[in-house]
């Protein structure tokens, strides 16, 4: 596998990137590492790579919220880290993935595996969650309509000072 | 060394529970701070390792134990917050430590920047320590290009507050036992009228499991406190919206993860509502506050 050209999305905490930057010198030794992050993290990321690309939206990443900076560049590989074994929670940046031209995207998680994802699998896993989103959309309505109605009960056992704004 | 101007004391506070090793390892690391006017404040959360035991045979000058009856969570911190005596508080975590020179830079930070309120410690993994080097070979340029498009909370394995910061904007809120207490603090303080910044030269070093974590204690206290987070803090609509996202995101992700662990802690948040006490912060400061909503389901399984 051809690996010289490797982009890294930030999406987990500098402890975990510490230990996927160190994997991934370990596993392509000769690879060029680039780190995409959201601007707070720009700064801290200045230590790991000297190629910083920063996302130029607040926020998280998502397929409607592309790079035209992203698109005008080609990458080996596309490396998500995520903070659990699964990679549950990061279908939004699996997603984002499909908007960058690369040759393979990979997970690393937690224990520092480095599993492939295919765009079948990324679309996959969009099908099946696109029932939870339509099921969990309404579940919330409901549980939200129940605390609306008891809400002067919520309020009166919550009651403290008042709204800041002046 | 004096308590002047130029060396402010700095009162460590350290909650430690059941870490014995962890944290003697963090008090040798204080010891080589290149600053020196330091008090250390360990809070011991009723451990049964023989912590107390340890720390009772060190010989560091100034540092004190306070000793808690049972284990009461966050709320150590706050007794260890109300015995530091000095003008700023470092806060770490038992199996957390700053770089040797991570206090100096903190006070610089806070000298040359009188808005922030709290210095957020750049985080790094335990692994990555090497004993008397320079922490990192990050660049302080940017400092003062202070990101107001959104702000955001702080790491609680190291940050420096200010002393008077916590006076007026409190401390930890104690009902929340474990978890997203940062966050919670972090929005008083900014309501206060302080700043929150992250610096890439001011680093601390913190120890992390490589397996995954299958305790459900992190998602269900992390989930109910985000709830409690909002509630609390929230004005009205802003309330309302981030409460059905999270919602949302309960039944998500309960189905994607096949778990009630999230469902269980939204009842939780719910009938034990009563612990908390609404005081919504002003809305500018609520709508530009990056809230990590999706923390607790991205850290199981």
């Amino acid at each position: 596998m051809k690996n010289k050209n490797i982009l890294v999305i930030r999406c987990t905490d500098l402890q975990h990137l510490d230990k996927v930057f160190k994997k991934l010198r370990a596993e392509f030794p000769d690879a060029k590492l680039s780190l995409l992050t959201h601007r707070h993290g720009a700064a801290a990321a200045a230590a790991y790579t000297e190629t910083v690309i920063v996302y130029p939206y607040t926020q998280s990443y998502g397929f409607f919220r592309d790079m035209k900076t992203l698109n005008d560049m080609n990458f080996d590989t596309v490396v998500i880290p995520v903070g659990n074994v699964s990679g549950s929670g990061f279908l939004n940046v699996f997603l984002f993935t499909l908007t960058i031209k690369t040759g393979t995207r990979l997970m690393c998680n937690l224990p520092l595996e480095l599993k492939p994802l295919s765009k079948s699998k990324i679309i996959g896993l969009l099908l099946r969650n696109s029932l939870y989103t339509l099921a969990s959309g309404v579940l919330a309505a409901v549980a939200g309509a129940v605390l609306l109605i008891g809400w002067p009960v919520f309020a009166l056992l919550t009651r403290g000072g008042k709204s800041s704004d002046k | 060394m004096p308590d002047n101007a130029a060396t402010p004391l700095v009162s460590a506070v350290i909650v430690s529970y059941n870490r014995r090793d962890d944290l003697r390892e963090t008090l040798s690391m204080l010891s080589l701070q290149h600053y020196k006017n330091l008090e250390i404040i360990v809070v011991d959360n009723a451990s049964a390792d023989g912590t107390a035991a340890m720390i009772s045979e060190l010989v560091l000058p100034n540092l004190r134990l306070i000793q808690m009856e049972e284990n009461v969570g966050v709320k150590a911190y706050n007794r260890g917050f109300e015995a530091a005596n000095g003008e700023y508080i470092l806060i770490l975590d038992d199996d957390s430590f700053p770089a040797p020179d991570a206090i100096e830079k903190m006070i610089e930070k806070f000298n040359r920047y009188p808005e922030v309120g709290i210095v957020s410690f750049t985080v790094k993994d335990y692994s990555t320590f090497k004993n008397n080097s320079p922490a990192v070979a990050a660049s302080t340029a940017g400092d003062t290009d202070f990101n107001d498009d959104y702000i955001m909370s702080f790491h609680g394995a190291g940050a420096g507050v200010r002393r008077d910061v916590l006076k007026k904007a409190g401390g930890y809120p104690e009902e929340f036992f474990l978890y997203f207490n940062e966050t919670d603090m972090a929005l008083r303080v900014w309501n206060a009228g302080f700043r929150i910044e992250s610096f890439p030269d001011v680093v601390c070093y913190h120890k992390s499991s490589m397996t995954n974590r299958t305790s459900e204690r992190g998602p269900f206290y992390y989930t109910r406190n985000i709830f409690w987070t909002i509630w609390k803090n929230y004005p009205g609509l802003l309330m309302w919206k981030a409460t059905l996202l999270m919602l949302f995101y309960v039944f998500y992700y309960a189905f994607e993860q096949r778990t009630f662990i999230y469902i269980r802690a939204f009842f939780d948040a719910v009938v034990n509502v009563r612990m908390i006490t609404r005081n919504p912060i002003r809305t500018q400061i609520a709508r530009r506050f990056r809230m990590h909503y999706k923390t607790p389901f991205t850290m199981f399984r």
